[in-house]
């Protein structure tokens, strides 16, 4: 039987003291979709992302992860997230290879299981080369190929991703937006927070725009360009966010 | 997975050894070097002391006891507000927080892991005092080897309660920070402060007060020997003390041993519920002074400020440090603990004006305010260049990194110098010492805060970590331990140097002869001297450093 994978938000409030950096917002996606969050700065989309990994308190509303509450610590729910942040930690005094090893056993993978991935993903992202030279030796962008290897190795259901083709180059960011049309073939979800309209035209099937706090569109692209009678992302991305700057 | 976290964590420490070229070696070799000799000399000094005591007749012994009896008190307040002053940081701000909790791994082992870390960050600057103190006790006492290892183990337990209980105040207060404005909490603090001294004053009247000056030498001994020996006997300090002198005395220390056992209950006790906690308190922590109004701030705009670059580099860091909660808040935490020694210091009865108990006592009094000075500038002095970061490239390619050097330079000096001023004064001022040393005291402080300030901004120059954010980490690392050992070096030296003419001074007062000062003024010059020296070869070496790096 097929897993049944789904991430619903229901009316999501954070406030940061008296700030109120998300405001009531709510979404539902399943397997299978790859969600584009988009949103000028400050908008709250990492505020989200971070509430919905179980990261940050939020004041009010719920968040379930195939079923289950996220609120409760539970080693299944974590290990359903694969969650790459807008400022990756990578612990610079271990190699690259060591890294994704330690990562592997956190998510309770085998030895050998964990070897192949690697080696299936070096080759994927080249990182072959360099996989054994500690981290503080690397460019931003091998780092961030080995962070975002650390996210699909242990084959999570959801991928909560923060920015993920900041400093990659065109090569490895094609290489990237082919793995993620990949996997969201395979019942899984994709939510990529991502300022690279380019991206979110391209792969998603829904777009979520927020701005100020607030989700102001949901839904597909198709649906959003018919309705505002534009062609292009950038352009609808410019008209509904107008107001605030 | 507690098997991949240990193993992860013996990775690091391992790396951070590792030799790959003849660099590496050497700088491993000087290390070990260092910190060998340094635990060796501390052992000697105790050594030393002990000995000259135990070998006065009857009061010897006594009189070890209650030196080690404060050092011991001191020590545990030291390990309880440095786990203050290090969990901050190390259980709610480590960026690598942020990837464990979004892992699967049990908080259990978070906890753990961090715990671990913390008990190491607060603990390194005591401990390597403490082990050489415990070894020359048993020494000056010939005890077997099998009793000092026990009494190291001890210890290891007293770092593991207090630093617990630290960890245990910070959980309670980071609500207390995200509730409250800095202004509420600074006025509270200081009310308390004030009352509780008022109070001690009026109700609690140590008996110190009661006693007579000038009292002969045997009068003295017997008032001591007929009181109540220690005021801090049920602090876990207080316990493993007397489970030591039990030993040296060939007693049973069961009851203490009882004692003990119920502090480590609690302690467990502690840690469950803080565990049970600890996801809850780390994902609601937001310590972030918000500017509510978000109205424009015009300090750096000021006139003043703008035209004097020393003024605008050290504005800057003030503004920052006040930013920070976690930072003057942990500063505020150690004023009041502060508080607790000088109280400690008024109700020891220790302090009784003949020459002898005068000399040791405002020497040890002396040697602990510099050793304070000294741990404090590893923690809050030495980590403030590598903190800018990234940011120092900027700060390098736009003004001179010697008016940089000497904007810190000076800020530190000042705040070290107050801190100090503030522990000697008051302390003398408790103690009732002579007026003469209280200016010698005011005098020597002056020139350590500006030794200290060089040693460790200097070190902070020189040995930066530009990489890490966590500032107790920083100060516990390869930079932060060789700045830590080179302060207690030189203060040690310095004081050293002092020793004879301030025994001598006190010896000629005792019994009535006029002293010259002469004496004093050649050895004050001979120590001037010496900071200079540090001065010039830490700022040349600093500065030089200072150009070469490119982030
Ligand atoms: N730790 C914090 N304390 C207080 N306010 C915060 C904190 N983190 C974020 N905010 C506020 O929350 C709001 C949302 O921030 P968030 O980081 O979610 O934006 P974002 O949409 O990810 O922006 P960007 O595109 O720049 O990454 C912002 O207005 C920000 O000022
Ligand atoms: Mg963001």
């Amino acid at each position: 039987m097929e897993k049944n994978v789904s991430l619903k938000i229901k009316n999501l409030v954070k406030m940061y003291g008296k700030k109120v950096a998300v405001n009531d917002i709510s979404l539902e996606l399943k397997g299978g979709d790859i969600f584009g969050f988009i949103g000028p700065n400050g908008a709250g989309k990492t505020t989200t992302i971070k509430c919905i990994a179980g990261l940050l308190d939020f004041e009010k509303g719920s968040i379930s992860i195939n079923g289950m509450d996220n609120k409760k610590f539970d080693v299944n729910l974590k290990r359903s997230f694969g969650y790459i942040p807008d400022t990756p930690y990578l612990y610079d005094k271990l190699t690259g290879r060591e890294f994704l090893f330690f990562v592997g056993r956190l998510y309770g993978m085998e030895k050998e299981e964990i070897e192949k991935r690697i080696d299936e993903f070096s080759k994927k992202l080249e990182f072959k080369d360099y996989m054994d030279l500690k981290t503080e030796e690397y460019s931003h962008g091998m780092k961030q190929r080995i962070i975002i290897t650390s996210c699909f190795l242990h084959s999570p259901d959801i991928f909560l991703i923060d920015e993920p083709l900041v400093g990659l180059d065109p090569k490895s960011s094609r290489i990237v937006k082919d793995l993620f049309k990949e996997f969201s073939k395979t019942n899984r979800i994709l939510f990529i927070s991502t300022h690279t309209l380019s991206l979110a035209e391209e792969i998603c099937n829904k777009i979520g725009i927020m701005d100020k706090g607030k989700l102001v569109y949901f839904g597909s692209i198709e649906n959003l360009k018919e309705n505002l009678k534009k062609s292009n992302l950038e352009e609808l991305f410019l008209e509904i966010t107008k107001d605030g700057l | 997975m507690v098997y991949e976290i240990l193993l992860l964590k013996a990775k690091f420490i391992a790396r951070s050894f590792a030799i790959r070229n003849f660099k590496d070696f050497i700088r491993l070799i000087t290390f070990l070097f260092v910190i060998l000799s340094f635990l060796l000399g501390i052992y000697f000094v105790f050594f030393k002391i002990f000995n000259y005591l135990v070998c006065l007749e009857d009061i010897g012994k006594g009189f070890v006891y209650r030196i080690s009896s404060i050092l011991f008190t001191t020590i545990f307040f030291l390990l309880f507000t440095s786990s203050i002053i290090t969990s901050i940081s190390t259980f709610f701000k480590t960026p690598e927080l942020e990837f464990l909790f979004s892992t699967p791994m049990k908080i259990e082992l978070i906890f753990l892991s961090k715990f671990i870390d913390n008990g190491f960050f607060s603990s390194w600057a005591t401990s390597i005092i403490s082990f050489p103190l415990i070894f020359s006790l048993g020494k000056v006492f010939q005890m077997e080897n099998i009793f000092i290892i026990k009494w190291i183990a001890l210890f290891i337990l007293m770092i593991f309660i207090s630093t617990s209980i630290g960890v245990l105040i910070i959980f309670l207060l980071s609500d207390l920070f995200k509730k409250f404005s800095l202004t509420f909490i600074v006025t509270i603090i200081f009310v308390i402060i004030i009352f509780s001294f008022i109070f001690f004053i009026i109700f609690v009247k140590p008996e110190i007060f009661y006693l007579p000056q000038n009292l002969s030498m045997d009068e003295v001994n017997r008032y001591l020997s007929s009181l109540e020996i220690e005021q801090f006997k049920y602090l876990p300090s207080g316990i493993i003390l007397q489970i030591i002198f039990n030993d040296i005395n060939a007693k049973s220390s069961n009851k203490n041993y009882f004692l003990l056992s119920i502090y480590i209950i609690f302690v467990l006790v502690i840690l469950m519920f803080l565990i049970s906690i600890y996801r809850k308190k780390y994902i609601g922590f937001n310590l972030v002074e918000r500017n509510v109004k978000n109205k424009r701030n015009k300090i750096f705009e000021n006139k003043i400020v703008l035209k004097n670059l020393y003024l605008f580099l050290i504005t800057k860091d003030v503004i920052i440090f006040l930013r920070d909660p976690s930072q003057w808040g942990q500063s505020l935490i150690f004023i009041i603990l502060l508080g607790i020694y000088f109280l400690s210091i008024i109700r020891s009865p220790i302090y009784v004006k003949t020459s002898f108990y005068t000399y040791i006592l405002s020497f040890a009094n002396f040697g602990f305010a510099s050793y304070i000075m000294a741990t404090l500038s590893v923690r809050f002095i030495y980590p403030l260049i590598s903190l800018e970061g990234k940011t120092f490239s900027i700060i390098r390619n736009s003004i001179s990194v010697e008016k940089y050097f000497k904007s810190k330079l000076i800020f530190n000096f000042l705040m070290i110098f107050i801190l100090g001023e503030f522990l000697i004064v008051l302390t003398n001022i408790f103690l009732k010492i002579d007026p003469f040393i209280v200016l010698l005291s005011t005098i020597i402080t002056f020139i350590f805060s500006f030794g200290i300030t060089i040693i460790n901004t200097g070190f902070g120059a020189i040995l930066p970590d530009f990489n890490e954010k966590n500032p107790s980490k920083i100060a516990s690392g390869f930079g932060g331990i060789v700045s830590a050992i080179s302060s207690l070096v030189y203060v040690g030296i310095s004081l050293s140097i002092l020793s004879s003419p301030v025994k001598e001074y006190f010896e000629k007062s005792f019994k009535g002869i006029s002293v010259s000062i002469t004496n004093f003024i050649y050895h004050l010059i001979v120590i001037i001297i010496f900071t200079l020296l540090i001065y010039v070869l830490l700022y040349i070496l600093a500065i030089k450093r200072l150009k070469t790096y490119n982030l």
